[in-house]
């Protein structure tokens, strides 16, 4: 389970977010510049908030100092979410089976041969109908294609909170209509907490078990220090 | 202080052994200040930065001249080294690395750090939020990432290495087979009327130039918006 109550925000420019996000998929809606990829970041621990705290499994992950309470802030690395951008984001000089097996988080419960790891990825990318692309050269993926394995490797690192900038709005509406049924399946079968954001209404009515609004932000006026 | 060239093999085997040894020092030294000009925030980011492009606008001579002060036999840093290893710092061998090395540096720094802000952060995010540490993620996005560029100002301060005068004559000297390098070969060459041996020292180092040239070309013009 993932809580937000945070003002966040770059520069002089604030977002306000206040959800709850469980199992299935949170669709958060607003308009384009209201502040959704900040409010991921935040999550993510990309960015700090200025002020309130977010809970991710019952941990505080970020907490604003106040007077009554401390300055948390837990690394990105160890925040065990996973991310997904607008457009897939992969590396491009790694092959898609690479990038999956990247994905895969060090530690503990990381396969400790390479072998295991590649099989591990090569199954996740099975399970994103994406098997046959394992060796392709990911420069030459279609939009569809690098979503998939984006998909795969956030799902590899086994988060606790799947996190998805606008996922689908670069694709063409074949391959949206067809990456939502992934997404949904994956999330089902998984029994993920994902967050999307999005402001495409399809979004909305094909994948949302809950539906929060997001205020658009504001910039601050430029008065005194903030 | 003019010494007659005897031959340019001397001199161009010295040139080509001073500037490798620079260029790895460079490289490795200007990639990390690149790395820390890029993502650092830090106060006084501006003043170090500064400081790191100083040998390309100062005169090579004032460049040397500091140099001496600072490591030259009365220095504390010169005395300390001659303690150490029982031989002086400047006009040796060494000396030479040491002038290449410093007038290479911000030639290597400029093209890595840009090279390095170019990569697109998301990637470097995408790997973060994975676990990876922030050296991980230079090793496994950044650097890969910016190798195009990297390796553009890893040969911008070959060429610059081998092709320094100034700051090597000033604390290095023009000890022929010892500490006379190339260009100060072409120097003498030129003062004291050895015509063929200017001209074919010259040439060297011209070809030499124009090479890293077309390279550094090479490197960046096909790289930029390769990963975008």
């Amino acid at each position: 389970m993932l809580s937000v109550d945070v003002v966040t925000g770059r520069g002089s420019f604030r977002v306000t977010a206040a959800f709850t996000a469980t199992r299935g998929i949170t669709v958060i809606r607003a308009p384009s510049g209201a502040g959704k990829t900040l409010v991921l970041h935040t999550i993510a621990g990309l960015v700090r908030p200025h002020s309130g705290r977010i809970e991710i499994a019952s941990v505080v992950v970020a907490q604003a100092a106040t007077q009554r309470d401390a300055l948390i802030h837990i690394k990105s690395q160890d925040r065990k979410v996973a991310m997904v951008f607008q457009d897939g984001v992969l590396l491009p000089h790694r092959n898609p089976i690479a990038n999956v097996e990247l994905g895969i988080r060090p530690g503990s419960i990381r396969p400790k041969y390479k072998t295991e790891r590649t099989a591990q990825a090569l199954r996740l990318l099975d399970s994103m109908e994406a098997s046959h692309l394992a060796n392709a050269s990911t420069k030459h993926l279609s939009g569809g294609e690098q979503q998939r394995v984006s998909l795969a490797r956030a799902i590899a690192g086994n988060p606790d909170v799947l996190l998805l900038d606008e996922p689908f709005s670069a694709l063409d509406h074949d391959s949206r209509v067809r990456l939502r049924h992934t997404l949904r399946r994956i999330v089902d079968e998984r029994r993920l907490t994902a967050v999307l954001v999005t402001h495409d209404s399809e979004d909305v009515d094909a994948l949302a078990d809950r539906v929060v609004d997001l205020e658009p932000g504001r910039y601050l006026e430029k008065v005194g220090r903030t | 202080m003019i010494a007659a060239v005897a031959s340019l093999s001397e001199p161009f085997w010295l040139s080509l052994r001073v500037t490798a040894i620079a260029t790895v020092v460079a490289s490795v030294l200007g990639i990390g200040f690149a790395y820390v000009l890029a993502k650092g925030r830090f106060r006084g980011r501006s003043l170090v930065e500064a400081i790191v492009t100083l040998p390309i606008v100062l005169p090579p001579t004032v460049l040397g001249y500091y140099l001496l002060t600072l490591l030259g036999v009365r220095s504390p840093i010169g005395q300390a080294f001659q303690r150490l290893t029982g031989s002086a710092l400047v006009f040796t061998p060494r000396a030479a690395v040491i002038a290449a090395t410093i007038s290479a540096l911000p030639y290597v720094i400029r093209a890595a750090r840009a090279a390095i802000e170019n990569v697109d952060e998301r990637c470097e995010a995408a790997m973060r939020v994975a676990g990876h540490s922030e050296f991980g993620v230079a090793r496994l996005v950044t650097l890969p990432l910016a190798k195009r560029g990297l390796g553009a100002g890893i040969a911008l301060g070959f060429a610059r290495a081998l092709g320094d005068f100034g700051a090597t004559v000033m604390i290095a000297g023009n000890i022929p087979g010892k500490t006379q390098t190339l260009p100060i070969a072409v120097y003498d060459a030129v003062q004291s009327g050895e015509s063929a041996a200017a001209r074919n020292g010259a040439l060297i180092l011209l070809s030499t130039a124009v090479v890293v040239l077309l390279i550094v070309t090479a490197l960046t013009s096909r790289g930029n918006g390769e990963h975008a």
